[in-house]
């Protein structure tokens, strides 16, 4: 892990602002992605560094960066919009308690904070200095966190995310306190998410005061909203009272939805935008050989794995589900998916991650004839038989590794064949548990019990149907029990490694790659910090002329 | 409909007794080989017809084969049309695509045809309101944009090879009707139908007997115009993502993944299959043009 | 009293109505019946239950049938098209953005093919048997047969990335910058245009070839009149199907408008459509295609009623 920090160092917000040329080092930082199934699926680098240079200049304030959207924005009330582009709008303009810093937690509006013994109180001081943009132009209290969590609450909304929370209380000017009900230790991720934004309760009953009316979002963030035409651009301008000296440095930002990934790198190219997110493998070549244009690339923002229903034959049979993990190319789907923007994984997180654990030897590498060989000692479960995979034409992560794996399965004498499905449709089938198999990608999360519980633990949503009958499913029911309860980090650890090993051996899935997430720019932008939540960080950016 | 004169002039045939069918026949025969345009479409058509169904043996490759590493490499002499984003030979895959786009020209007729011409018979022969309220329907139906209908049909049906067919064959019901309707009138007036009727014949076999055959060549010329108009069609929907689905290798589809390789430089992927399909229907236009005009009584022959 | 051609206006509109009810109705009800549950794809997987069904109580997807539809039908003669679920915003909204940009571009097409259409059925006809009549024929042979997406494509390749000489996707609105917007409209226009150039030129000259041969022109030519004079009133009864023939190929440019926005990404109508089948947006759809629907049996309402009005003594419809 790179940065000069211990995992548990609270270094202030505006030291990470202060180092631009930190831009460089941004290659490992860990985030957290989005609950949605509709990521952003943009595919990364294989070894070179991020758009790493910084001009003998050094940061220019000034300018207005015109920034083009992979999708449509879809409302901006923070506490009720769903989709990514609209979130990265938002923690722009409004912001959170924490924020992380080379995966830790980090502060933001929270300066510091004390964790009961225990385990479910979280006491957070806040900072004097947060002011909230006009008009209502106040410093910012803990009666407003307050405000902005029972409004995030209203109506069970957030459902299963707040159930952790039982109360939420102002145990001072500035000091706010959380008590769960039980110990949950990826309770820190929730607070670094933008849902989890304080904003102001006058603003908010301005526009009307509903959930969803909230459309001019009010926050104490660098940037304050100005205007949005639908369906053409959105515009936020510089909020000159941040509490930062030089922070933001642009003058002014504005976003315009371009859904089409060839216009896109057009409009890049072309000089009509400064910044694109949603780059392709394919495209990301291109903009690193025109001289006009660079690429801004973070490792690892997707996780694309076959994922299973372990309920459904023949894939309850272990032996079929470890022949297929032998059989599988991961390199091969690699360099055809994403164009070498990625890694092979056998797991989420990278070696540089805290939470990878070495699988060594045991890894189910590419090895078909080990494939023959696991089928022939269970007695040929798969005689006679095709395998469905089931895909979508939408994300070429799925898609590839789909058409690619029913290739690489011929060749280790399994018969298989592809679904192609429209998404929707394959959304609804993963949540219902309709399908055997199916290529699937989701966004990084930095805590691995938001990748885990929910896979396999029967009181979550058990998307792959882990059931009792499984080998060790109740050894892995238990880890996922005690890694959200647990709360000391090395404890963690080992217990989720040893989570890994048990799915490197039962294959409750399969994973297959690490997707990186590319943006083009211009290059006279600079700045750029990438990270692995999916929020583009306006502030830390500038343009040169 | 008119006697087909022999322009060769007189030959040294004895007067055979032939049925009017028959005699029509030898006429259409002749004048058939005549024309250049209807010659040229036959040959094109065969020629497509014949790759698409010898594509198994006439394929370098296996179109499903990946191999990595040889991805989007240009035309070479291993691989004439260049590999696509997997490595497979676009040559192969292009070859059978024939496939499908013969799958789509041949059912497309007969599905558009199976329902056109009996609607188009009922317009011809029982006329006033019948005929009214038939092709009314017949045109909002054709008043449709053919790819706004197909695409909204498909994404309803859902895509498979199956539905995709059915749906362009929806979509070419009108012309059928139309065209069926159109000689159906004209026929109907005749001597021999009035007789059949005085004669009392049933309804269902005049019009069989004494109707549909009348019909038959502006019915030809249409199901080659329409094989012609289907193969575009999906295609288009291919390239669009809402057609055939994935793996299988139509020519609209892989157009399609090509599209994203245009900027990058490989050419190939968009150029080679494009190349196809304008042989494919081109050939079934000339053909349609052809026959038009060899059907056509009043036309020179030799335009 | 009302004009001979305002009645037939009228009982076309009155026809016209019941079909975009049909067309309606159909689509409402086809698809409903389409698999896939739109709140998963707007909430994604992850999404608790009790926010799915709330938003599946929003969509109304809970009421009968009938009731959905004419919920759907008083709104949308208000010009409210729904609310989509999906992008979270006004269909009307959205559909009226991009209508312009989908204008401009049928209109491109329309005044290519037109301005190449013209002159060679003209030439094709006046020279007929000649190379220049081979050279009509062929263009309109080739024209239909080359697939518009393809042509699109091949424009693509050569003039936008071999010779880098026009741009490669997106659109400026003429309206904000001619010169501009007339680069981003030049491909694109050309490549939707020719298909219906290749068709209105057949059409053009084989009409123009058998009004030429009409007797009453040879009376016409007996009587000494200039050979110009003869082809400008040939030319003028050879349009009247050709008329036709040029609104009929309006629907086929609506269509095609479909596909050349996709391969040159213009921002349109026909973009708004594809989006939404991939990501079924019932909602989206169902506007967009009503909104198409309506168009263009507007434009065959017009077109009948100038072919009703050129050719009056057909007294009557076609």
């Amino acid at each position: 892990m790179q940065g000069e920090d211990a995992p548990t160092n609270r270094r202030t917000f505006l030291t990470a602002v202060g180092g631009a040329a930190a831009a460089a080092l941004a290659g490992c930082t860990d985030g957290e992605g989005t609950p949605t199934g509709d990521g952003t699926s943009s595919p990364g680098p294989s070894d070179t560094p991020t758009d790493a240079s910084t001009p003998a200049g050094g940061p220019q304030s000034g300018g207005t960066l015109r920034v083009g959207f992979e999708s449509e924005l879809t409302g901006l009330d923070p506490h009720r919009t769903e989709s990514v582009v609209s979130w990265l709008v938002v923690f722009n303009v409004c912001e959170t308690l924490i924020t992380f810093e080379d995966g830790a937690p980090a502060s933001r509006l929270a300066t510091d904070w004390e964790i009961g013994d225990d385990g479910r109180t979280y006491t957070f001081t806040l900072t004097e200095d947060a002011r909230f943009h006009a008009p209502v132009d106040r410093a910012m209290t803990a009666d407003d966190v307050v405000y902005s969590f029972e409004r995030m609450n209203q109506d069970g909304a957030m459902g299963s995310d707040l159930a952790a929370v039982d109360s939420v209380e102002a145990t001072g000017e500035y000091e706010v306190t959380f008590t769960l009900v039980e110990t949950f230790a990826p309770f820190f991720n929730f607070l670094g998410r933008v849902p989890w934004v304080v904003v102001p309760e006058e603003a908010v009953e301005a526009q009307g005061g509903g959930l969803g009316d909230f459309q001019e979002p009010v926050g104490t963030g660098p940037f304050q909203f100005d205007e949005y035409e639908p369906g053409e651009k959105l515009t936020l301008t510089a909020f000159d009272d941040y509490r930062a000296d030089d922070v933001p440095l642009l003058d002014a930002v504005e976003i315009t939805p371009i859904p089409d990934a060839d216009s896109r790198v057009a409009a890049l190219r072309g000089g009509d935008v400064d910044m694109v997110r949603g780059v392709s493998g394919s495209d990301a070549d291109t903009l690193r050989e025109d001289p006009e244009t660079k690429l801004s690339r973070q490792r690892g923002t997707q996780w694309g794995q076959l994922h299973i229903n372990c309920s459904e034959p023949p894939w309850d049979d272990p032996a079929v589900r470890r022949a297929v993990a032998h059989a599988m190319d991961r390199s091969a789907i690699v360099e055809a998916a994403v164009s070498g923007y990625g890694q092979a994984a056998w797991q989420p997180y990278a070696e540089e991650s805290v939470w990878h654990s070495d699988l060594g030897d045991s890894r189910r590498t590419h090895d078909p004839e080990r494939a023959r060989e696991i089928l022939d000692d269970a007695g040929n479960p798969l005689e006679g038989e095709t395998l469905t995979i089931k895909t979508n034409t939408r994300y070429g992560l799925m898609e590839t590794t789909a058409e690619l794996l029913v290739a690489q399965l011929g060749a280790a004498g399994i018969d298989a064949e592809t679904e192609v499905l429209e998404w929707g449709t394959q959304l609804s089938d993963f949540v219902g548990g309709n399908f055997g198999a199916m290529a699937f990608s989701v966004p990084f999360k930095i805590d691995p019990d938001r990748h885990y519980y929910g896979f396999v633990h029967p009181e979550g949503t058990q998307f792959n149907y882990y059931g009792e009958d499984q080998p060790d499913a109740q050894r892995m029911y238990e880890l996922l029990e005690r890694g959200r309860s647990e709360t000391d980090q090395d404890e963690r650890v080992e217990i989720y490694g040893e989570f890994e090993q048990l799915v490197n051996e039962h294959c409750p899935w399969i994973s297959v790659a690490r997707a990186d997430g590319l943006a083009g720019l211009r290059s006279n932008v600079y700045g750029v910090q990438p990270w692995l939540l999916p929020y583009t960080r306006f502030w830390t950016m500038w343009t040169e002329d | 409909m008119t006697d087909a004169t022999d322009a060769d002039g007189a030959t040294a045939e004895p007067a055979r007794p032939q049925s009017p069918l028959a005699r029509r026949a030898r006429a259409f025969g002749r004048r058939f080989r005549r024309n250049r345009l209807a010659v040229g479409g036959l040959l094109v058509t065969a020629g497509f017809v014949l790759l698409a169904v010898l594509a198994p043996v006439l394929a370098p490759y296996d179109p499903a084969v990946v191999d990595v590493p040889a991805r989007l490499q240009g035309p070479s002499l291993a691989h004439p049309f260049g590999t696509d984003r997997y490595g497979r030979d676009l040559f192969s895959r292009v070859l059978y695509g024939a496939r499908i786009a013969l799958q789509v020209a041949v059912a497309t007729p007969l599905v558009a045809g199976a329902v056109g011409v009996p609607i188009g018979l009922v317009a011809g022969y029982v006329g006033g309101r019948v005929d009214d309220v038939l092709m009314r329907l017949m045109d909002s139906i054709f008043a449709f944009p053919a790819i706004l209908l197909g695409l909204t049909l498909v994404a309803v049906f859902g895509q498979s090879l199956t539905n995709i067919v059915v749906a362009l064959g929806i979509v070419y019901i009108p012309q059928f009707a139309r065209v069926t309707r159109g000689s159906a009138v004209s026929v109907v007036e005749e001597e021999h139908v009035r007789v059949a009727r005085s004669l009392g014949a049933s309804h269902a076999r005049i019009v069989l007997v004494h109707v549909l055959p009348f019909c038959l060549s502006a019915i030809l010329v249409q199901a080659t115009v329409t094989a012609a108009l289907a193969i575009v069609l999906e295609s288009s929907l291919s390239f669009l993502g809402v057609g055939v689905p994935s793996p299988t290798p139509s020519w609209g589809s892989i157009l399609r993944v090509g599209k994203g390789y245009v900027d990058s430089g490989e050419w190939w992927y968009s150029v080679f299959p494009g190349m196809a399909i304008v042989v494919a229907v081109l050939g079934f236009n000339l053909l349609g043009d052809g026959l038009r005009d060899v059907l056509d009584p009043r036309t020179d022959p030799n335009r | 009293m009302v004009s001979r051609l305002q009645a037939f206006l009228i009982r076309r509109l009155l026809w016209a109505l019941p079909v975009l009810a049909l067309v309606s109705i159909a689509i409402f009800g086809l698809i409903r019946l389409v698999p896939g549950d739109p709140a998963i794809v707007m909430l994604g997987a992850d999404a608790p239950p009790e926010q799915l069904a709330a938003v599946r109580a929003e969509l109304g997807l809970d009421e009968p049938l009938p009731v959905q539809y004419v919920d759907y039908v008083a709104d949308a003669v208000r010009g409210d098209l729904g609310h989509s679920y999906v992008d979270d915003r006004a269909v009307s909204g959205a559909i009226a953005s991009r209508l312009p940009t989908t204008l401009f571009l049928t209109a491109a097409g329309f005044l290519v093919s037109l301005s190449v259409a013209i002159p060679a059925g003209l030439l094709s006809a006046t020279n007929r048997g000649e190379w220049l009549d081979g050279v009509g024929l062929g263009f309109g042979l080739l024209g239909v047969s080359i697939p518009n997406f393809w042509l699109g494509v091949v424009l693509l390749l050569l003039f936008g990335v071999h010779l880098d000489w026009l741009p490669v996707a997106g659109y400026v609105s003429p309206l904000d910058d001619p010169v501009a917007g007339v680069r981003y409209l030049l491909l694109p226009g050309i490549t939707l245009g020719t298909a219906m150039a290749a068709v209105v030129t057949r059409m053009l000259r084989s009409e123009l070839l058998e009004e030429l041969r009409r007797e009453y022109l040879d009376a016409v030519r007996m009587k000494g009149v200039g050979e110009l004079q003869v082809l400008t009133h040939a030319t003028k009864n050879a349009f009247i199907p050709v008329v036709t023939v040029i609104g009929m190929q309006f629907g086929y440019l609506l269509g095609g408008s479909i596909v050349v926005e996709t391969v040159f990404s213009i921002p349109g109508m026909g973009r708004l459509l594809i989006d939404a089948i991939q990501s079924r947006d019932y909602i989206m759809l169902q506007g967009v295609v009503l909104v198409y629907t309506t168009f263009f049996v507007a434009v065959n309402i017009a077109v009948d009623g100038a072919y009703f009005y050129l050719n009056p003594k057909l007294g009557g419809e076609r």
